[in-house]
């Protein structure tokens, strides 16, 4: 069932960033997230696997020879970063995203 | 013995008050949405839902969006379109009432575009890969060999039988120019039959509401996404309430470049090549997403001028228009959504 919650606090907010050859692909709320499910970056042959968990992201699979995305784990909060350079695929947590008070974007 | 069992009924009250206190402080507590995001149909899907069926709402729209795509993706081995592809140059296929009316629709924007905007174009798609590894300007021979299997008038639609029959051998049809709008338009319908009365969707970027914010009570705020700043700042907002829907099409989205030339996703029918009208992006505000998602790519292709002159000859749909010098264009209507003083480039 779904989370029970009470407040929202622009402090209980994370952003996981998804930036795929420089470009912002998905902004997802984290907070917002009640079940883990994954996106795939990419085609069969060059891909990444990304695992989008409430509260926190991750690469969990990916094509590139070194793995450092990888290694790099969870992201959980603000500020920290995961490249994986190869793909171009990186991962970024933000604190807040939205100014102006938006309920949405379009993209 | 008497006060023992008064005392164990005081517990008994107080244990069924804090229960109910607990349960009641679920999402009926006042005006807390049910948020919910997850991954289908090849992208990031958000739910904002108020109301006592929040929850239960959702669901059902992960169900609808389920059987959209069973029928209409391209990635799902069986679909009903894959098996219109299969079969072209060979027969007619029998399919469902959704995929029938969206490819009806479909055809309907090829016409409305001549065929600038063609549900054909599969093949140019998959020639120039956008956004894959495989990336690439093919050559005028290899553009020139797939745009001629791109033409909708070699769509053969039998009302009676609910068949689709494409003419000709190695013509493929992909519903991705419209499909993600027929679906926010049908679980925005969802909602409606189990009595939603305010909600967001936002279904990789297209984006439907009911009612409006009851957290704000105001219309929802919607910003439109900045074309060239690709950290994701906004360029205006739109204010949109009751059964709107607000979709985008730019040429930012997926694209790359070699030498100095933008080589972008949305391709003209014609050509076989990334549009090159003097439009880099164009938001549609319509309460039929289906439309707005047609709309904005055929806008697209026109360019800003018979772009504009198409919509403000439509009833009920509004644009906003921004050409490669960065010029904001929109039809009259469309002031009236457009929040003042929060539009710049």
């Amino acid at each position: 069932m779904v989370g029970i919650n009470f407040s929202k606090n622009q402090e209980d907010l994370l952003y996981g960033i998804i930036e795929v050859n420089g470009i912002e692909e998905n902004v997802i709320n984290l907070t917002q997230v009640d079940q883990t499910y994954t996106i795939k970056i990419g085609d069969n042959t060059h891909y990444n696997i990304i695992e989008v968990n409430p509260g926190s992201i991750g690469f969990i699979e990916a094509t590139c020879p070194d793995q450092d995305c990888i290694r790099m784990g969870t992201l959980d909060a603000p500020g920290q970063i995961s490249i994986c350079l190869p793909n171009k695929v990186t991962i970024r947590v933000e604190k807040s995203r939205q100014d102006d008070d938006l309920d949405s974007t379009t993209y | 013995m008497a006060g023992g069992c008064v005392l164990k009924i005081k517990k008994i009250i107080l244990l069924i008050f804090i229960l109910l206190l607990l349960t009641s402080c679920s999402h009926s507590q006042k005006n807390e949405p049910v948020q919910s995001t997850y991954y289908a149909m090849g992208t990031v899907i958000d739910f904002t839902v108020f109301g006592d069926q929040g929850q239960e709402a959702i669901e059902k729209a992960k169900e609808v969006i389920e059987d959209l795509e069973k029928k209409m993706s391209l990635n799902i081995k069986d679909s009903e379109i894959n098996a219109i592809n299969a079969q072209a140059g060979i027969g007619p296929v029998q399919v469902n009432a959704d995929t029938f009316q969206v490819i009806e629709e479909a055809l309907y924007y090829s016409q409305l575009s001549q065929g600038l905007f063609d549900v054909t174009i599969a093949p140019i798609t998959e020639l120039w890969a956008i956004g894959s590894q495989s990336e690439k300007v093919p050559s005028q021979e290899q553009i020139q060999e797939k745009v001629s299997l791109v033409n909708y008038k070699d769509i053969v639609l039998d009302q009676e039988k609910q068949s689709v029959f494409l003419k000709k051998n190695a013509m493929k049809i992909d519903l991705g120019g419209i499909a993600k709008g027929y679906a926010t338009d049908q679980v925005i319908a969802a909602f409606e039959d189990m009595g939603i009365e305010n909600a967001l969707v936002n279904m990789g970027g297209n984006i439907k509401v009911l009612g409006l914010n009851p957290q704000k009570n105001q219309a929802w705020k919607v910003g439109l996404r900045h074309p060239r700043d690709t950290r994701g700042s906004h360029f205006a907002i739109v204010n949109v309430d009751k059964g709107q829907s607000v979709v985008t099409s730019g040429d930012y989205e997926r694209f790359f470049i070699e030498g100095e030339t933008r080589y972008h996703h949305i391709f003209d029918g014609k050509t076989g090549e990334p549009s090159n009208s003097d439009i880099i992006g164009v938001t549609i505000i319509s309460e039929d997403s289906m439309q707005a998602d047609a709309l904005s790519t055929t806008v697209f292709l026109l360019g800003s001028e018979k772009g504009l002159e198409l919509m403000e000859d439509l009833q009920g749909v509004e644009a906003i228009i921004v050409t490669h010098d960065l010029k904001i264009i929109t039809t009259k209507g469309a002031q009236d959504f457009l929040q003042e003083g929060k539009t710049q480039l």
